[in-house]
């Protein structure tokens, strides 16, 4: 039955509370490719360690996926923790900063999305190029930022990412090939497709293309010119990586209500696609990974749906709760949260213990705060 | 029966070019258009068939073929003979309603009761007519928002006339100023859509909608997305005429924009949308910055029949508070002068015309204390009407003080006060002492920050600085 492979795919906890959830998001849950909290397979050293993947990915139009699963380092496993961890300490800073009227205008947060932007990061070089929508703050700043330079943007200080003539929603950092931060939602699609069509035209024969990513959400997925930049790259065999953070709800509006269809991942027709649990960081990474790999090649474009979810609401003026309800927020924030996924990965690998995470969530909220207060 | 859409894909062949104008780049064409004339022709095609089944016989076919020749022949003669149409023609199918229209005195239609009978639960009508009379209250009181007053005169309408419905971004939550609130719980869920974020395809919607026999309301969240509809609202406003007359297009757009002072929401949120459709042929575009002027403007709106467009300011929405004329339509064409200058500083040669509208309402109000302490006076009109604009009260105001200043929230290169600027020097010359004094934007993005953004959007205290320079003969 239904109920029994859910029961063999997820813990017992989920069935308790599914009944509270909205019922989109229980649906799309049970859609969602995810790994189980406990994911380690073995131990190659103290210092390495392979994790399982499986469930994590679903493909469409391919013959080949992913890894199922994933050897990672200490090290790596701890910087992307103390990324994500500043990335939410960062988003939540600029929640108080916001109410406290220090930044002004628009505010799109990104907290709860924070293993889609990282891992997205680890897969690609400095060469690629990435485009997102307003929703910038994580990626400007894994994209050579710095808290300082972020936050003094939105502070609106000529030290700051775009020497306060943008705003939160026009970050940009030419050295790393990231193009911003677009306003209008869904802009950016044709502009990313534009990137990769550079990067087709400047590889080097004989050599893999850099990619192009453009992030854009579940709202933007059915504007007409998605699918005209799509039918280009197609045609083109363009480098291009169309990657849907599906975080349910656009703006208000929940996917069941906004889209006819809404497994994004096969939204390309003929081109194929794939769908990331995006609340796992190491899952993300070697999606991506594998998905550069593809475009890269001269295969054309792929399109990519990462299952995420965003704990505040669309932006600052919107209380997230009018059409969510916090059952849903509360029980995501409980089971799925990246980044006590990342510590748990951590602590059973015995790669760390709780104290020391705990010594260095402490340490990050210190420097992020030192960094807000330079940046004022 | 109702199972949804489908595409439907019919293989064809076109024998000529895309148009006489063309070239035909791709080559390789000629036997390709030659094996098509020869195996593709459909009335070859057909003749072939229903000959050779016996339907018709080859000189029946031949005398069809006959008969047809000789009435292209009479319509293309008839064509070659007809008169060319009159220049005053042109004018006549500006707008379906003219200019001037009493929106009060539209009839509304007799079956309204009959039809919202059957097409609204009890429950939801009771809800909004209590909904409706609270927000009355509220309008009396004078406490009434600006986005309140537009979802007042939405729900009026929307009852006197069953056949309109409206489209909105998050609707069923409201959208962010109320403008559509209770609209789906009241009218359903097609009656009152929810639309995703994609202006193109709803504004576009909506234009089929309203040549179809429906009146559609549209709002946007703010108007800087309306970009993304630009053919589409050019299409609306070129229907009427290009149709002959034949479709009406009773469209409103209703949008908050415009661009405050230090309003901070980054350059993509605050360009001039009022200017780039400002030379949209066969729209009539109005601003309102205050309850009154959005529900009067908002009714007469919803009742023209053609493609209407107002604006509220978008930093006002739930701020500005006043009192509203209940049950009354207000003209499409008309400026509301909202401040005479005093008749001494009117003689003593220290008044001003001053022109604004959207925030530049606020900021003016603000200023006149300021203006008068420093010696002068205003006439402060709010233009309301930005297209047709009321150039009477304009040109009686002028008559008075021979100096204008415009402050205006579009940019210095296309924008709403270069317009004004132009016309008046055209037609109204003769009453100018002095250049008219436009307070523009810069042509330049918004800056986020507050320091830069003060050089480029100009407020009460730019007006204060231009009237001073008006009247002490600095220009």
């Amino acid at each position: 039955s239904e109920r029994g492979s859910l029961v063999a795919r997820f813990p017992s906890c989920f069935l308790k509370i599914s009944t509270m959830l909205s019922s989109s998001l229980a649906r799309s849950i049970s859609k969602a490719p995810r790994a189980l909290p406990t994911s380690l397979h073995r131990f190659f050293s103290a210092d390495t360690a392979t994790f399982d993947l499986t469930g994590s990915f679903e493909t469409y139009q391919l013959d080949t996926q992913p890894n199922n699963e994933i050897t990672t380092s200490k090290d790596e496993l701890m910087n992307m923790f103390e990324t994500m961890y500043t990335m939410r300490r960062m988003e939540i800073t600029c929640d108080n900063e916001y109410k406290a009227r220090n930044i002004r205008g628009f505010c799109h947060l990104y907290d709860g999305q924070e293993a889609v932007a990282t891992g997205i990061d680890a897969a690609l070089t400095k060469e690629d190029s990435w485009i997102t929508s307003y929703r910038c703050h994580c990626v400007a700043l894994i994209r050579g930022g710095t808290v300082e330079k972020v936050v003094g943007e939105l502070f609106g200080g000529l030290e700051g990412y775009s020497r306060g003539k943008g705003g939160s929603m026009h970050f940009y950092n030419k050295d790393w090939n990231f193009y911003g931060g677009q306003g209008i939602v869904g802009a950016q699609v044709p502009v990313g497709t534009g990137l990769a069509f550079a990067n087709k035209y400047n590889a080097k024969p004989g050599e893999p293309m850099n990619v192009a990513v453009a992030c854009y959400g579940d709202g933007a997925a059915n504007q007409g010119q998605v699918w005209e930049a799509a039918n280009m790259a197609s045609l083109w065999k363009l480098p291009m990586i169309f990657c849907i953070e599906n975080n349910h709800y656009g703006m208000g509006t929940s996917i069941d209500r906004h889209s006819s269809h809404s497994d994004y991942y096969k939204m390309g027709n003929h081109i194929p696609g794939i769908r990331i649990d995006g609340m796992n960081v190491l899952a993300v990474k070697e999606g991506m990974r594998f998905v550069k790999e593809y475009c890269s090649s001269g295969n054309g474009p792929m399109y990519v749906e990462m299952m995420t979810y965003r704990y505040h609401g669309h932006s600052m003026s919107d209380p997230g709760t009018t059409y969510r309800n916090r059952e849903e927020i509360a029980f995501t924030r409980s089971t799925r949260d990246p980044l006590e996924f990342v510590k748990k990965t951590m602590i059973e690998a015995g790669f760390a213990d709780p104290e020391e995470l705990k010594e260095t969530e402490k340490r990050i909220r210190k420097s992020v705060q030192k960094a807000v207060l330079k940046a004022k | 029966q109702g199972k949804g859409p489908a595409i439907l894909q019919v293989h064809t062949y076109r024998f000529n070019g895309h148009s006489p104008a063309d070239p035909e780049h791709e080559r390789g064409r000629k036997d390709e258009k030659a094996w098509a004339r020869a195996e593709q022709d459909p009335i070859k095609t057909f003749e072939e068939k229903y000959i050779s089944n016996g339907v018709f016989t080859e000189d029946e076919l031949k005398d069809a073929r006959k008969a047809v020749l000789a009435d292209v022949k009479e319509a293309v003669k008839f064509a070659d003979s007809s008169p060319m149409p009159p220049v005053e023609l042109a004018k006549e199918l500006e707008y379906p309603d003219a200019a001037n229209t009493d929106y009060n005195l539209k009839q509304a239609p007799e079956w309204a009761d009959e039809v919202n009978a059957r097409t609204i639960a009890p429950e939801a009508m009771e809800n909004v007519q209590a909904h409706i009379a609270a927000l009355r209250e509220k309008a009396k009181a004078g406490e009434i928002s600006i986005g309140d007053a537009i979802n007042l005169a939405i729900h009026e309408e929307m009852l006197r006339d069953p056949t309109t419905t409206i489209h909105a971004e998050d609707l069923q939550a409201g959208s962010s100023y109320d403008i559509p609130k209770l609209t789906q719980q009241t009218y359903g869920k097609i009656r009152a859509a929810d639309e995703i974020i994609d202006e193109g395809h709803f504004i576009g919607k909506a234009l089929g909608e309203a040549m179809n026999g429906y009146r559609p309301i549209v709002e946007l969240m703010n108007t800087n997305f309306g970009i993304y509809g630009m053919a589409e609202i050019s299409s609306a406003g070129n229907t009427y005429a290009t149709t002959g007359g034949q479709f009406d297009m009773p469209m409103t757009i209703i949008g908050a924009g415009g661009t405050a002072p230090n309003q901070a929401l980054g350059a993509e949120h605050s360009q001039p949308f009022h200017a780039y459709v400002m030379g949209i042929p066969g729209l009539k575009i109005c601003t309102a910055a205050s309850p009154d002027a959005a529900y009067g403007i908002t009714k007469s709106m919803i009742r023209d029949n053609g493609p209407c467009f107002l604006f509220a300011p978008v930093k006002m929405m739930k701020e500005a508070k006043g009192p509203v004329d209940l049950g009354q339509c207000m003209p499409l064409n008309k400026a509301a002068l909202l401040h005479e200058a005093s008749e001494e500083s009117v003689k003593a040669g220290t008044a001003v015309t001053v022109l604004t509208y959207l925030h530049g309402v606020k900021e003016a109000q603000i200023s006149i204390e300021a203006i008068q302490e420093e010696g002068f006076d205003i006439d402060l009109i709010e233009l309301r009407s930005l297209k047709p604009l009321d150039m009477d009260t304009i040109a009686k105001s002028l008559a008075r003080t021979h100096k204008m200043a415009i402050l205006d929230e579009s940019t210095k290169s296309g924008g709403v006060g270069a317009t004004i600027s132009a016309r008046v020097s055209e037609e109204l010359f003769d009453l100018l002492d002095a250049p008219v004094n436009r307070l523009c934007m810069d042509d330049a993005p918004v800056p986020y920050a507050e320091s830069m953004e003060k050089a480029v959007v100009k407020r009460g205290s730019d007006l204060v600085q231009g009237v001073f320079d008006l009247c002490t003969g600095k220009w």
